[in-house]
């Protein structure tokens, strides 16, 4: 028969000697540094910042990329630890890389729109790339509302574009298979914007994220307890946590426009969206396309990522499933042996 | 010196053969020898690093293994002297247990601020774990004492759910459900209305000459307490009731009243008022909506259980049936997430929420206005003109850029080169 007591004294013992080990793991542990691989940093505007990343090696793939990353959360989630890098698997892979940093906006920034981030700073960002490089056209691979951005941004500027990549990126809004996208229907974002002073906290825009797996938590916590005594499984819950607790704030201009005009009324999808003096016509795009789209996504569903293929005017274009959800794309093995080589191989039998 | 697992190992001997008590102390003696050992190696380890301050850090953590490990042998001590050690016995332990753990992670985070533990970047990360825990041990002392009212049942015997309903103190159940959502207890409860009412008051504060000519209306109000607990219809009625009577007061006093500093105060405190009252109704609703999922969670749970074991609750562990109530629980919450209801409820509150707080922003820049000192809604202003400054300057960037460009085509159609283009830059090269 089932003996609680002799449980609870198992228990006890083995807790202990984890929290004991645990200690002493945490007490040696220096910091968690993610996004570790060797980067410079080549153009700045404002708070934004280019990053390239160095390579032994001259690049077999001679377009370079822009990885253009969501405002939410910061990029290095593409760099997380060595052995969980998508950015070091397709520099192996002979691929120039850049990144754009959008830092940390204060109040001072609240005035930002969807308008400066995209005709500004990526097109500066990609000016700066076409330059420095002496070419007319760069790759550009955006993931999730960084995708939303560069799918824009090829749309309102083709000319600059070879190929165009999205990573887990929602294009049509009107789907209510996500959490996120019903619960943006019924927000008052002139309130939001209003009472969070024009700077929406990324606390704020977390708790959202959080909510999808309410009990995620619960179970974390206790899987801690769990590994506390396993130092490498520690330290790559620490850098997950290192990287989910990063959390920028957004400008509240930009917020307000992304959750009136895509989340509430499509208007991308639409045809009527309008970015600084631009209308946006997903037909413009006739570049080549790869759209990826993670199978078990909770937070940006395949429905809303696949209809881009179909809105946009190009005759090369691909979807890939990736198996697993929104994080798994960018930190889970699949991500090293099968996506990486994706994209590399994609990417080199378009650079001619 | 032993290990862990063989102190484990002698641990489950004792009990098997009913000599705790003659082994305690030499259990003890192992466990705690083994502590130390420990102790002393990352004492020397935090030396060789340098880390000059630590050494209190694992005192402080020795001190409280310590007092678990005395607390611990007093329990097996008498457990081995009483066979079926009474259920409250063994929860007291569980609960000292659990403490000991919450008590050894948060020594575990730095007290010294310059280690670079990397704890001390995720403070909340760490607050929630022990949160967590505590729901974990609540659900298990629910569970124990389930264990307790099934001592003497039948165990061949199929349980009812209305048995199993009744093992569960709800009660208890309910206050899970606050920790896991951050509700309102009745205290905060108690607490907030008597903000609300506080605040009613500091408007009516402002206006002597009408509360000598009409009385006080808030004594018409009744005290919080008299609606707390009496479910949410009272509290809506209750604040439509006072909304009304609010109203007729206030609004000869604003259609007579000059206009001026003192007139927009008072109505923002009005609309402040007015907004607190609904945030506390709307968010009060989302609490039973919540509770209700909870509830039925338990309930769907507990017919799995009845499924899986019956009555004898002995054959499942108390993980497995926490890890089926999680799983229960996020399913439905999630499909309550996903409501109409819901999602319209929470951003009416979300709404609310931050339109109380830019009204006590509005508040604080008339307070302040006296003052030598620049508003926030000024270095709005401000910003706000900056930027439309530099939109301005990237547009005419941009528009030299293009005709740089298109003059290099027009040259190169009138002298063919290498067919590569030249951007201009407005931005820092580095």
């Amino acid at each position: 028969m089932h003996n609680p007591f002799l449980e609870l004294a198992e228990k006890f013992n083995e807790t202990q000697q984890k929290i004991a080990k645990g200690s002493q793991i945490f007490n040696q542990m220096e910091t968690i540094d993610l996004g570790t691989s060797d980067k410079e940093e080549v153009w700045q505007e404002d708070l934004v910042r280019l990053y390239h990343y160095k390579r032994d090696s001259p690049a077999t793939i001679k377009t370079p990329v822009l990885i253009s990353y969501a405002l939410i959360n910061r990029f290095d989630m593409m760099d997380l630890q060595p052995d969980r890098s998508l950015v070091r698997k397709l520099l192996s892979l002979g691929l120039d890389i850049y990144v754009l940093d959008t830092g940390y906006p204060t109040r001072n920034d609240r005035y930002l729109t969807m308008d400066d981030y995209i005709n500004g700073y990526i097109n500066g960002a990609i000016d700066h790339i076409r330059a420095s490089n002496q070419i007319d056209k760069v790759n550009l691979l955006g993931v999730c509302q960084g995708g939303t951005f560069s799918t824009i941004y090829t749309a309102i500027h083709p000319e600059k574009i070879k190929n165009l990549i999205t990573l887990v990126t929602p294009i049509d809004f009107s789907k209510e298979d996500g959490l996120l996208f019903k619960w943006a229907k019924d927000l008052d974002v002139d309130a939001i914007v209003a009472g969070f002073g024009g700077l929406i906290p990324g606390t704020f825009l977390d708790m959202g994220f959080q909510m999808l797996k309410p009990m995620l938590k619960v179970r974390k916590q206790r899987n801690l307890l769990n590994m506390l005594d396993d130092e490498d499984k520690l330290k790559n819950f620490m850098r997950m946590e290192k990287w989910i607790n990063d959390l920028p704030d957004q400008a509240g201009e930009t917020y307000r426009q992304f959750i009136k005009d895509l989340y509430q009324q499509n208007k991308l999808v639409k045809g009527t969206l309008q970015i600084g003096k631009y209308t946006v016509n997903l037909k413009n795009i006739v570049q080549p396309i790869l759209t990826i789209y993670a199978s078990e996504d909770h937070l940006v569903p395949p429905s809303a990522t696949k209809p881009l293929n179909e809105a946009v005017g190009s005759k090369d274009k691909q979807l890939y499933e990736f198996p697993g959800g929104h994080i798994g794309v960018f930190t889970g093995a699949r991500s090293q042996k099968e996506l990486g080589p994706t994209i590399a191989k994609w990417l080199e039998d378009r650079d001619k | 010196m032993s290990t862990q697992s063989q102190i484990a190992g002698k641990i489950k001997e004792s009990f098997e053969n009913n000599d705790v008590v003659s082994k305690s102390v030499e259990l003890y003696k192992s466990w705690f020898d083994n502590q130390k050992s420990l102790a002393d190696t990352m004492m020397s380890s935090m030396q060789n690093q340098g880390k000059e301050e630590m050494p209190d850090t694992v005192k402080q953590w020795m001190d409280t293994q310590l007092q678990a490990g005395t607390r611990f042998m007093e329990f097996l001590g008498q457990g081995g002297q009483q066979k079926s050690t009474p259920a409250n016995d063994f929860m007291k332990t569980t609960k000292d247990w659990y403490d000991n753990i919450s008590r050894g992670l948060q020594t575990i985070m730095p007290n010294n601020k310059q280690s670079a533990n990397p704890f001390m970047q995720m403070p909340q990360d760490m607050g929630n774990m022990i949160n967590n825990a505590q729901t974990y041990l609540q659900m298990m002392d629910m569970w124990q004492k389930g264990h307790k009212m099934m001592q003497g049942t039948n165990h061949s015997a199929p349980a009812s759910m209305d048995q199993l309903m009744k093992m569960f103190d709800m009660n208890q159940y309910k206050t899970v459900l606050d920790g896991m959502f951050q509700f309102m207890t009745p205290t905060k409860s108690q607490n907030f209305l008597q903000q609300i009412q506080q605040y009613s008051q500091a408007i009516f504060e402002q206006f002597p000459q009408m509360q000598k000519g009409m009385g006080n209306p808030m004594a018409q109000f009744p005290k919080p307490e008299a609606f707390l607990g009496n479910g949410l219809q009272s509290v809506s009625e209750v604040y439509q009731n006072f909304s009304e009577q609010l109203h007729k007061f206030i609004n000869p006093y604003f259609s007579a009243a000059p206009a001026g500093r003192e007139k927009e105060m008072s109505g923002l405190m009005l609309q402040i008022q007015d907004k607190l009252t609904q945030y506390y109704i709307k968010s009060t609703e989302m609490q039973q909506l919540a509770y209700q999922t909870g509830a039925k969670s338990m309930e769907k749970t507990l017919q799995q259980v009845m499924q899986k074991v019956g009555a004898n609750l002995d054959k499942l562990p108390f993980d497995e049936f926490y890890n089926m109530w999680v799983d229960t629980m996020e399913q439905d919450t999630i499909a309550l997430f996903g409501s109409h209801e819901y999602a319209s409820m929470q951003g009416k509150v979300v709404q609310l929420g931050l339109e109380i707080k830019s009204g006590l922003e509005k508040q604080m820049e008339q307070m302040l206005a006296p003052l030598p000192v620049v508003p926030r809604s000024e270095m709005d202003a401000l910003n706000q003109t900056v930027h439309e400054l530099k939109r301005k300057i990237r547009a005419l960037e941009q528009d030299r850029a293009e005709q740089t460009i298109e003059d290099t085509e027009e040259d190169a159609l009138a002298a063919p080169s290498n067919g590569k283009t030249t951007t201009t830059r407005k931005a820092t090269k580095k």
